[in-house]
């Protein structure tokens, strides 16, 4: 077994939602040796909780296109999507040296372009900007 | 969290399954070699993501089975350093505690990964973070947002795909870090 090359490609946590959703339908079809089939169950069970729970090929395709002119990199992209930061503290956690690139009409910017491209996140405990009330 | 990995490998199709589609046969085999194992230097692997090449079958003597030579894309969990991750506190114990993502458990935060200043409840068993006077409890089933600190590759013997464990070490000193019910917006 040879490894050609350990990391080709990142993955954000929807499209592998929509794999392991895939395999487990086609197991209803197909055989699956057990250690696929006890990883998909929980693999699913906590991706289903994130915001990936909710999103779709095409909210992503509008959030990447949309933030494209901000320069982010594949990592800090893959962070945005998976983790759908709703703050500007969250978004300081993803964005490395963040007060230096980004003014703070940037990061309000790139929040906006999160908010109007991608779902709602399922995650409990945490409160959207669109459920803010409107007197607000 | 996720990635792709290429792999080439020479993988076997036992008699049982020549009536099979090829391809639906060999992805059994790379799902029974690699699913849930830790590949050192790669990650977790999860399951077979596509085919890139195949070469020709061939049998080998005293073996019932055919083997094929295939390079494909392997789905892989591997936390990148720097990453945020959310995760549910599973453990506390006096060196720190452990998180878990329901289909990974291996996440350690140590104690002196806390936020400053936190100390060990013995009696409750829990992580207390003092902070501007309020005891804010670190309770097992939270949910937890911690930054990649390290991933470490451990305990493997002689073949290279086996049970051997993979290690993240996280941390949770900074803002927005903790549990996440400290930070609502």
């Amino acid at each position: 077994m040879k490894i050609l090359q350990a990391t080709e490609e990142l993955i954000t946590n929807q499209e592998v939602l929509d794999w392991s959703l895939n395999y487990i339908e086609n197991s209803k079809e197909h055989k699956f040796p057990n250690n696929l089939k006890q990883l998909t169950v929980p693999l699913t069970k906590y991706l289903q909780e994130t915001p990936a729970g909710t999103q779709s090929y095409s909210s992503l395709h509008s959030l990447f296109a949309q933030l494209e002119k901000f320069q982010l990199t594949v990592g800090e992209l893959q962070m945005i999507a998976n983790q759908r930061p709703n703050s500007i503290l969250q978004l300081m956690c993803i964005l490395f040296d963040c007060e230096r690139r980004f003014t703070e009409e940037e990061m309000a910017g790139i929040l906006q372009i999160i908010d109007t491209t991608l779902e709602p996140s399922p995650i409990k405990g945490e409160m959207d900007m669109q459920s803010t009330p409107s007197s607000l | 969290m996720f990635k792709l990995a290429i792999l080439e490998d020479t993988l076997r199709i036992s008699p049982e399954r020549f009536s099979l589609p090829k391809f639906d046969a060999l992805s059994y085999t790379v799902h029974k070699k690699y699913s849930n194992r830790v590949l050192p230097g790669v990650g977790l692997c999860i399951g077979l993501w596509d085919w890139l090449k195949s070469e020709e079958d061939y049998l080998q003597p005293g073996d019932g089975g055919s083997w094929t030579k295939v390079t494909f894309r392997l789905l892989v969990f591997e936390p990148q350093v720097g990453e945020i991750i959310i995760g549910r506190v599973e453990h506390s114990f006096s060196e720190g505690l452990y998180v878990s993502l329901d289909f990974f458990n291996n996440i350690f935060i140590d104690r002196l990964a806390l936020q400053e200043p936190s100390i060990f409840d013995e009696e409750e068993q829990v992580w207390i973070w003092k902070y501007q006077g309020h005891d804010l409890h670190i309770d097992v089933g939270e949910d937890i947002r911690f930054r990649v600190v390290k991933v470490a590759y451990d305990n493997f013997g002689k073949s290279n795909v086996s049970t051997g464990a993979m290690i993240v070490n996280g941390s949770i000193a900074g803002d927005g870090l903790g549990l996440v019910s400290w930070w609502p917006n």
